[in-house]
Order: structure tokens, then C-alpha cells, then sequence
């Protein structure tokens, strides 16, 4: 699929290119080439776009690297896995032990009377959940809402509501020692959720507190009440 | 002479003088010598003529008695009357010797008989006497007028008759008819001579003398005839003896017979001399005469000779020469007084103005224009003209000399400016000189540039021929691109129709690639949760874990491709735009091309008659070009001539500077000779 995307952006590439630039030229000599196209086209398109001969070689040999790579062990040292996560232009990290689930941000329905920070609710495998939005408790730039944002369903036994996210990146593995603590100078909510930074900037959430945060829990449980 | 030479007074006076004298002296003695010689001629002629006229006269009336005796004496009348004398005689004559008896009455009856016959004889011919002598004895028988010699015998009587007795002799002795000489008749005491012819006997008989007496009265008729014509003219006749045998008009009556002619002119005439001449006449006086003899014995066979002397006073005949000289010599004096007194008057008249008149010039001649010339009015000869006419000269020299030293300042501030000019034309002739070389440099240059030209301008027609054939062509050649556009136009339609479809089949592919992007997104998400799960069931999970991960790096690759798939898509539909819309330009274009096609189509027909027109203008801009070149070989040859005459204007404003410095020069001596002047 990347071969034949490059192939085709290259064929375009090509074809439009020494279109300008061989204004000058025989006409002869830009039908010819772009029949030339036409006929690798014709024949990238019967193979189903499989890289042919070196490329698919080249392809094979990147990929094999790729799988080679081993990542450092640490055994002796503690890790926690972390969701990477998008807010704004920053990266939050969440551990892992805190997230049932990811969900795509489909069919948010704003809830009247509620707190700001809290988007409306979802349906997520039948289930109804909240939707809050951290950006209002760390005074994050809203960036607004689009097929791309997408839910963290968080889940500590009894509590569970969903936080959006501009874009997830995936699991990390971080080492506890990476994890700086979180500045003094922070404090209010923020410096109650925050747990640490990464030497990598990722920001770590502490999902527990989240979780239990009282003003989230009280509010929607009054609100909800 | 330098008395004369002066005053013109003086000379006008002597002129006229010698001016009216001279030529009439001249004229006059001419006149006088000539009038008087041809007086002189004419006298001498007159007289020659009238000499001859007696002379002949003379004759001729001797001639005519003689004929008339010898008719006379051979008449039947004188026969007859001798007959009956001679009867008588015979009859009654006793004696021979005896006295003719002339009373008896026989005699007388005879007498009567004949008498008027004879009677009538001597009337008509107006002799003196008429005479019949017996030849024998020598006795007159008849008689016819009285007288005492009738019947007497002239033998006795001879000094009675003598002058009858010597011719009854000579024509006995001679048998012809004979004359005597005048002489004094003793009887009457008058002149008389005698004519006397022989009458035969015609019986036989005696024969008888027929005798007549001339009448002197007569000589003296033809000898004295005219001489009322003048006062001292007159002819006569000269005997041998040197006496007058006619009367002298001065002495009528006593000279004949009586008056002796002892001249000069009587001697040569009677020597057979004849002439006319001045001579001393006979009575002592100078004269004119002419003079020859009568030839008597060699005409009429006489014993003797006259001459007829025809003279006048010189007196007389000179008298008009004379009276001419004195008349001439007359108005000659009056007509000296009249020139001395006109002579003196014209030259006082002409001579005073004109002193006058040279005193006035002579002061305008010093330079004194003022002097005053006061002319006479009344004069309206030409002195009078003179006068006035010099006075305006006067003013005309006074107002000419103001002008001339108004006109000297002038022309000297005039030539200072012109001697500028001709420095300034100097120069500039020699710029110009400067610039007509380069001139015909330049001509040189645009000679040879036209024969180029003119080279070109032949090709250019030969080429505009060629032009006209490319243009048709070029026509042909529209035409066919019109097709072409419009084939181009239909294949653009096809094109854009095509990039249509293309731009749907983009369409279907981004959809696809959406729907791709979903599954891939739904399997990041998938993969996350699942690392999730596996990281929840720990140990147990990790190679879950790992299973996860790959399966999100494939949703992430997955996803890539889809994003670069969407990109390659975007460019698709740039590109394609892009092409619908050169597509469009290049329709509109071709739309456009079609009517430029057309245009040119249209543009190369005119162009097609314009490069006609052009290859017609080439061949007349060939033919211009001959025609100039033709003119710049002239204007080549003008600018020569320009050239050339540049030079020789530059050398005559050298010369022009010269004349101007001369000029100068003169236009002073024209100022000092004007101020000279006093006006």
C-alpha cells in the first residue's frame, strides 16, 4: 500500500512535472513518456501494486530490522505502562491500570445544567458514560471537537467515566525513575493530578486521583443526582 | 595773339569777322576772275560771230549781184535790147567813131521800148545805175538813169568813168563777169563800183558789157546793221590801200573812201590773217577786234581784196566786268561793316554771361559753392540755360555735397559694418568651405551607400517575387491550420471529457481511501485497547502486548498510506484541476487559435496583396532607386560645383575684405574731399 501510494504520487509527480518543464520539448517526446506511465501503471495495477524485484527487498530488509530491535531490559527497575495521549499540543500519559478501554468519539450528546468540563455523555457498547474534558482543569486551549478525538474510558472499579483526547498515541513503558516529580510551584488541581513528567516531556497523569477526585465525583454525582 | 587768345569777346569777335570776310573775299575774286573771263569769251565770241555774220553777208550780197548780172545779161530782154540797140546803132551811126546818139527819136523809141524792164531791174535790186557798153568802141547805149555818159565812148572819156572804163576793160579782156574797186566817182563825187557781166552778140555781132553801179549805201546796210545794239561797236570793210570802203558809225558820211585804217588788225586781215584779239583800234582807243579778209579774189575771182574789221571799245565790252568788281568790292565793304557790327554785338551778347558765368564756376571750382550767380531771367537762348542750368547745378552741387558728406559718414560707418561682414563671411565661407567638403564627403558616402542601396532595392524586388509566391503559401498554409484548430478543438472536448471521468474515478478512490482510513483508525484504536487488555492481564498478556503493537504499527502504517494515498488524491484533483482548466484555456485557446487561423487567414490574403503591392512598390522603389542614384551622381557633381564655388566665394570675400579696406580708404578721401567744400 505505501509502495504503490509512493509509486502513484511519483507517477503524478512525474506527470506533472516534466509536463511544465518540457513545454520546450518535442511533443513526441512527452506522449512517449506518458505512455511509458501509462503502461507501468497498467502494470503495477495488474500485480495489485506488490513492490517488484529491489524494492520489495529493500522493504522485507527494513521491516526485518525493525522486528530485530530489542528494547533495553531493565529488569532491576520498576515500570509502569503508560496511554500516551494528546491534549492540545501536549502529551499526557495515563497509567494503563486506570483504562478500561479507547473509544472513538461517536455520538456525544451534551448534557444541560453541567459544569463545563464536562462534554455530555456517550455510548460506549450500551453503556452511558460522561465525557469530561481535562483541558478545563489544566487550562489547556480548547481545540474544538472532531472525528479525531477520541475517548479514554477510565475505570477504577466503581468509578468510571471517559476523558476526550485530541489523539492517542498508544502504550509506552516507562521506568519510575524517568519520572520526575511534579513541580512545587504547581499547585491546585493541576498539581493534584499531576504525578510527574518523563524526560521525554510526556506528562503523567495520576489516574487514581483522577478517579477519586472529588470535584469530578461530588459534581457529577450531585449534578447527576 | 595772346591779346586775342583772352578774352572769348575778342575771339568771337575776330572769328566773325573773319568769319563773314574770308569766305566772301574768296567767293567774290572767284566770281570776279570767273564772270569776267567768261564776259571776255563771251565778247570775243559775240564779236567773232558778228565779224562772220558780215562777212558772210557781204558776200553773199556780192555773190547775189553777180548772179543776178549773169541772168540778167543772159536774159532774152537784154538780147533783145541789144539786138534793136545794135540795129539802131548800125542804122543810124554814120561813123564807127561817132558819138551814140541818144536823142533822136529812134532811139528813144527803143529807149522807151526797153526802159521799164531795165528800169524795173534797177528798182528791185536797187542798184545805183545799170549800164549797156558797146563792146567795140567802148560807148555806153544805155543808160538807165540820166547821166552824161550816154553814148560817149569810155575809151575817150576815160576819166570821166573811170571806174566804168577799168570794169568795161577788165570784162572785154576777161569775156566774165568782173568788178571794180569802190572809188571816187569824178562825175559825182560819191563812192561807186562797178559790176560788169559780157552779153553775147547772139547774131553774130558785136557784144556789149551789161554794167551796173553798186550802190555803197547798201555795203554800208550790212556794215552798219545792228550797231544800234551798243555804243562803240562797229564792222567795216578795208580796202587794200588801207582805206574804209564802208562808213565809220562814228563818221557818217566822210569816212568811206576817205578814212584811213592804219591798225594792226587792218594790216593782218588784208595779209589773209584772221583773228580776235585786243588791239588799238584806229582811233586811238583800245578795243576788241576781229578781223579776217573777204577772200574776193579767191571766191569771186576779183583783182582785189577787203578786209572786214568788226571792233568794239574795250571800254564798253569790259564795261559789266567792271561795274561786277565794283558792286562785289561794295557789298564786300558793307558787309564788313555789318559783320564788325554784329561780330561785336553776339560776342558782347555770348561773351558777358559767360565771363560772368566762368567767375561763378571758378568760385565753385575753388570750392566756393556760395558764391551767387544771379542768371538773366530774360534770356531764354541757350546762354540763358547755361546761366540757370549752372545755378541749379549750384544747388543740386550744394544739396549733392550736403548729401555726399551725409553719405560719406554714412558709408564710412556702412563699410566699417560691412568690413565686419565680409571678416564674418570670410569665416564662415571658410566653414562653409569646411562643411561643403565634408558635405561632399558625406555625398561620396551616401553615393556609394545608395549604389548599395540601389543593389539591394534590386534584390528586395527580386525577393518581393519570391515573397508574394511564400505568402500564397502562407495562405494555403492558414487555411490548413484553421482545419488543424479546429481538430484540435473537437480532441480537447474529448480530453476534457476524459479528465471528467478521471476526476469521478479520483472521487470513488477518495472514498475508498476514507473508508480504508476508518478500518485503520478502528484498528489503532482496536490494538490500543487490546495492549490495554494485555497489559492488564500482565505477564500472561505480553505476548499479547506484542501481537497489539504490531497490529497498531500496521493500523499506523495503514493509516500513512491512507493519508499519502488522500495527498497523492489531493495532487490528482490540483492536477486534474489544473488540467480542466488548461484544458479550458487550451480550448478557449484553440477557440481562440480558430479565429486568429481565420485572422491570419485573412491577415495573409492582405499581407498576400500588400507583398503584391510591396513587390510593385519594390520594383518602382528599384526603379526610384536608379533614378536616385542617377540624381545623387548629379548631386555629387552639384556639390563639386559647390565645392569649387565655395572656394572661389571664400577667395572673393578675401578680395571682398580688400575692396572693403580700399573702400575705406576712399570713403575717407570722400569725407576730406567733402568737407573741402563751403556751402
Amino acid at each position: 500500500m505505501k509502495e504503490a501510494s509512493s509509486e502513484n504520487k511519483n507517477q503524478v509527480a512525474g506527470g506533472t512535472g516534466p509536463d511544465q518543464a518540457a513545454v520546450g520539448e518535442a511533443p513526441g517526446g512527452i506522449w512517449s513518456k506518458a505512455y511509458n506511465r501509462l503502461e507501468q501503471t497498467q502494470v503495477s495495477l495488474e500485480r495489485g501494486f506488490q513492490p517488484i524485484g529491489e524494492q520489495r527487498q529493500a522493504i522485507l530488509e527494513e521491516r526485518a530490522k525493525a522486528l530485530a530491535w530489542k528494547p533495553e531490559e531493565r529488569a532491576n527497575e520498576e515500570q509502569i505502562i503508560v496511554i500516551e495521549f494528546q491534549l492540545a499540543d501536549e502529551t499526557y500519559g495515563i497509567e494503563s491500570g486506570y483504562i478500561r478501554e479507547v473509544h472513538p468519539l461517536t455520538d456525544l450528546t451534551p448534557l444541560p445544567c453541567t459544569p463545563p468540563f464536562v462534554l455530555g455523555v456517550i455510548n460506549v457498547h450500551g453503556q452511558i458514560l460522561s465525557v469530561l474534558d481535562l483541558k478545563r482543569f489544566l487550562d489547556l486551549p480548547d481545540k474544538g471537537l472532531t472525528d479525531l478525538n477520541r475517548i479514554i474510558v477510565l475505570s477504577s472499579g466503581d468509578m468510571e467515566f471517559g476523558i476526550l483526547a485530541d489523539a492517542i498515541f498508544g502504550l509506552k513503558t516507562i521506568p519510575v525513575g524517568e519520572i520526575q516529580p511534579s513541580l512545587p510551584t504547581l499547585t491546585d488541581i493541576k498539581g493534584d493530578f499531576l504525578l510527574g513528567i518523563t524526560v521525554e516531556r510526556t506528562v503523567i497523569l495520576d489516574g487514581k486521583k483522577i478517579l477519586t477526585d472529588p470535584r469530578i465525583i461530588v459534581h457529577e454525582e450531585v449534578e447527576t443526582v | 595773339m595772346k591779346f586775342v587768345s583772352t578774352s572769348l569777346k575778342k575771339q568771337l569777335f575776330f572769328l566773325f569777322l573773319f568769319g563773314a570776310l574770308v569766305p566772301f573775299i574768296a567767293v567774290s575774286l572767284f566770281t570776279f576772275y570767273t564772270t569776267r573771263s567768261a564776259l571776255k569769251e563771251k565778247d570775243f565770241k559775240e564779236l567773232y560771230v558778228e565779224n562772220r555774220v558780215k562777212k558772210q553777208q557781204v558776200l553773199d550780197y556780192l555773190k547775189e549781184r553777180i548772179g543776178n548780172i549773169e541772168v540778167l545779161s543772159a536774159s532774152q530782154d537784154v538780147r533783145f535790147a541789144l539786138d534793136r540797140l545794135n540795129e539802131y546803132g548800125r542804122r543810124c551811126a554814120a561813123a564807127p567813131d561817132q558819138a551814140f546818139s541818144a536823142d533822136s527819136a529812134g532811139y528813144i523809141a527803143i529807149r522807151e521800148e526797153i526802159d521799164r524792164y531795165f528800169q524795173r531791174t534797177i528798182e528791185t535790186y536797187g542798184y545805183q545805175n545799170l549800164y549797156l557798153i558797146d563792146n567795140e568802141q567802148g560807148r555806153v547805149i544805155y543808160q538807165a538813169l540820166e547821166g552824161g555818159l550816154l553814148g560817149a565812148s569810155l575809151e575817150a572819156k576815160s576819166p570821166q568813168g573811170s571806174g566804168l572804163a577799168a570794169l568795161w576793160k577788165k570784162v572785154v579782156s576777161q569775156s566774165r563777169t568782173m568788178m571794180t574797186d569802190f572809188g571816187l566817182e569824178k562825175s559825182t563825187g560819191e563812192p561807186a563800183a562797178f559790176l560788169g557781166a559780157p552779153v553775147p552778140d547772139a547774131s553774130g555781132g558785136k557784144g556789149a558789157v551789161l554794167a551796173m553801179e553798186i550802190n555803197i549805201d547798201q555795203i554800208n546796210g550790212i556794215t552798219l546793221e545792228g550797231s544800234s545794239r551798243n555804243d562803240t561797236g562797229e564792222t567795216y570793210l578795208v580796202g587794200e590801200d588801207l582805206v574804209m570802203r564802208s562808213e565809220s558809225r562814228f563818221d557818217l558820211g566822210s569816212s568811206a573812201l576817205k578814212k584811213v585804217v592804219d591798225s594792226e588788225s587792218a594790216k593782218k586781215a588784208l595779209a589773209k590773217k584772221q583773228s580776235t584779239e585786243i588791239a588799238w583800234g584806229y582811233r586811238d582807243l583800245e578795243v576788241l577786234a576781229s578781223y579776217s579778209c573777204l577772200g574776193l579774189d579767191e571766191k569771186l575771182g576779183f583783182d582785189f581784196d577787203w578786209a572786214i574789221v568788226s571792233e568794239i571799245e574795250s571800254s564798253e565790252a569790259f564795261a559789266a566786268t567792271n561795274t561786277l568788281g565794283f558792286q562785289i568790292l561794295l557789298s564786300g565793304l558793307a558787309l564788313a561793316a555789318l559783320a564788325l557790327l554784329l561780330g561785336f554785338y553776339s560776342a558782347k551778347s555770348i561773351a558777358t554771361p559767360l565771363v560772368k558765368l566762368s567767375e561763378g564756376v571758378s568760385c565753385m571750382a575753388s570750392g566756393d559753392l556760395s558764391a551767387s550767380m544771379v542768371p538773366d531771367q530774360t534770356r531764354k537762348d541757350e546762354i540763358g540755360i547755361l546761366t540757370s542750368s549752372v545755378q541749379h547745378l549750384q544747388r543740386t552741387l550744394q544739396e549733392e555735397h550736403k548729401q555726399i558728406a551725409e553719405g560719406a559718414k554714412t558709408l564710412a560707418c556702412s563699410i566699417s559694418e560691412i568690413s565686419a561682414t565680409a571678416s564674418q563671411l570670410a569665416a564662415s565661407a571658410a566653414e562653409v568651405s569646411t562643411s561643403v567638403s565634408e558635405i561632399t564627403t558625406t555625398v561620396e558616402e551616401v553615393k556609394q551607400t545608395a549604389y548599395i542601396s540601389n543593389d539591394k532595392a534590386d534584390d528586395v524586388e527580386k525577393r518581393a517575387g519570391e515573397v508574394t509566391d511564400i505568402s500564397e503559401k502562407g495562405r494555403k498554409a492558414t487555411v490548413e491550420a484553421a482545419t488543424g484548430m479546429s481538430r484540435i478543438r473537437d480532441e480537447m472536448e474529448y480530453v476534457a471529457e476524459s479528465i471528467i471521468k478521471l476526476s469521478d474515478q479520483t472521487q470513488s478512490i477518495g472514498e475508498i481511501i476514507g473508508a480504508v482510513n476508518d478500518l485503520a483508525d478502528q484498528s489503532n484504536l482496536l490494538s490500543v485497547n487490546a495492549s490495554i487488555e494485555a497489559a492488564k492481564a500482565g505477564e500472561y498478556g505480553k505476548g499479547f502486548a506484542v501481537v497489539a503493537q504490531e497490529v497498531k504499527t500496521l493500523a499506523e502504517q495503514s493509516k500513512n498510506a491512507t493519508d499519502q494515498v488522500r495527498t497523492i488524491l489531493n495532487d490528482i484533483q490540483k492536477a486534474t484541476s489544473t488540467a480542466v482548466m488548461s484544458t479550458e484555456r487550451g480550448s478557449k485557446a484553440v477557440d481562440v487559435g480558430v479565429g486568429l487561423s481565420e485572422e491570419a487567414g485573412g491577415t495573409i490574403t492582405m499581407l498576400s496583396e500588400s507583398v503584391s503591392e510591396s513587390e510593385q512598390a519594390a520594383a518602382q522603389i528599384a526603379a526610384s532607386s536608379h533614378e536616385q542614384l542617377v540624381g545623387i551622381d548629379q548631386l555629387a557633381a552639384a556639390m563639386d560645383s559647390i565645392r569649387i564655388a565655395m572656394t572661389q566665394n571664400m577667395e572673393s570675400s578675401k578680395q571682398l575684405e580688400q575692396s572693403t579696406s580700399n573702400l575705406n580708404s576712399l570713403s575717407q578721401k570722400l569725407r576730406n574731399l567733402a568737407e573741402r567744400f563751403k556751402i
